[in-house]
């Protein structure tokens, strides 16, 4: 991993296109400013791997348990019909 | 895999490219979606490049009929929408030991343009919804 020392208010370019910002310093925490195409996600890294591992998780399902809570769903939208979505 | 995600029938018009594929299956770029009576009102994305994947979703609104994340529209370009009903919007779905607790993905929905057929998984930042919602209301 490339490691750089930046001040408050100092940037790094990667490629031609996004800037990294120091935009604020606040003991343990570090606020980065962040400018980057729109074709390019930019997420926290936790919340990616949430994301990956739910769609790992999402991935190894079986039909049976999908019928089952589809029929529970249709049985519920059923019985409070004032409440379900149109 | 069920004998009708192996034998899908598909036309060339209805496979949907995800450039960047979904996180944690980049590689999985070709998806079709499929609706079968019998799982209904889930329906089924199902990847048709190695490997095999298939995910099932619902629309968002009928968990929490109230779902507008924030931001998502910014979203829209990458899918090349012109107009905002060529959106599909869904969350995946995750099937629990127990089918009755299972859980839907409302901070990652799908988003579709259903004219380009090009689609993306986006990760919204709103601490209103999380990625494990129970999709029935009495869990």
């Amino acid at each position: 991993m490339l490691v750089l020392t930046r001040k408050l208010g100092e940037s790094i370019r990667i490629g031609d296109t996004i800037i990294v910002k120091i935009v604020d310093l606040d003991g343990r925490h570090v606020k980065l400013g962040i400018e980057a195409p729109k074709s390019i996600a930019v997420n926290r890294e936790e919340i990616y791997e949430r994301i990956q591992r739910e769609n790992r998780a999402a991935s190894a399902l079986k039909e049976g348990g999908v019928q089952n809570i589809a029929n529970a769903l249709r049985q519920s939208t059923r019985e409070s019909p004032d409440d379900a979505a149109p | 895999m069920g004998d009708f995600f192996k034998n899908l029938v598909y036309s060339n018009e209805d496979v949907i490219i995800f450039p960047s594929g979904i996180p944690g299956f980049e590689e999985c770029r070709k998806f079709v979606l499929a609706s079968i009576a019998e799982y209904a009102p889930f329906e089924w994305l199902v990847g048709i490049d190695n490997p095999p994947v298939r995910f099932a979703i619902i629309n968002p609104m009928l968990i929490r009929p109230d779902y507008q994340p924030a931001m998502i529209r910014k979203q829209f370009e990458d899918i090349e929408i012109e107009q905002p009903h060529d959106v599909l919007l869904y969350s995946i779905v995750t099937i629990r030991e127990n089918p009755l607790e299972s859980t839907a993905n409302l901070v990652g929905p799908v988003i579709i343009n259903k004219r380009k057929r090009i689609g993306k998984q986006v990760i919204i930042d709103d601490e209103r919804y999380t990625t494990q919602e129970f999709i029935l209301r009495n869990q």
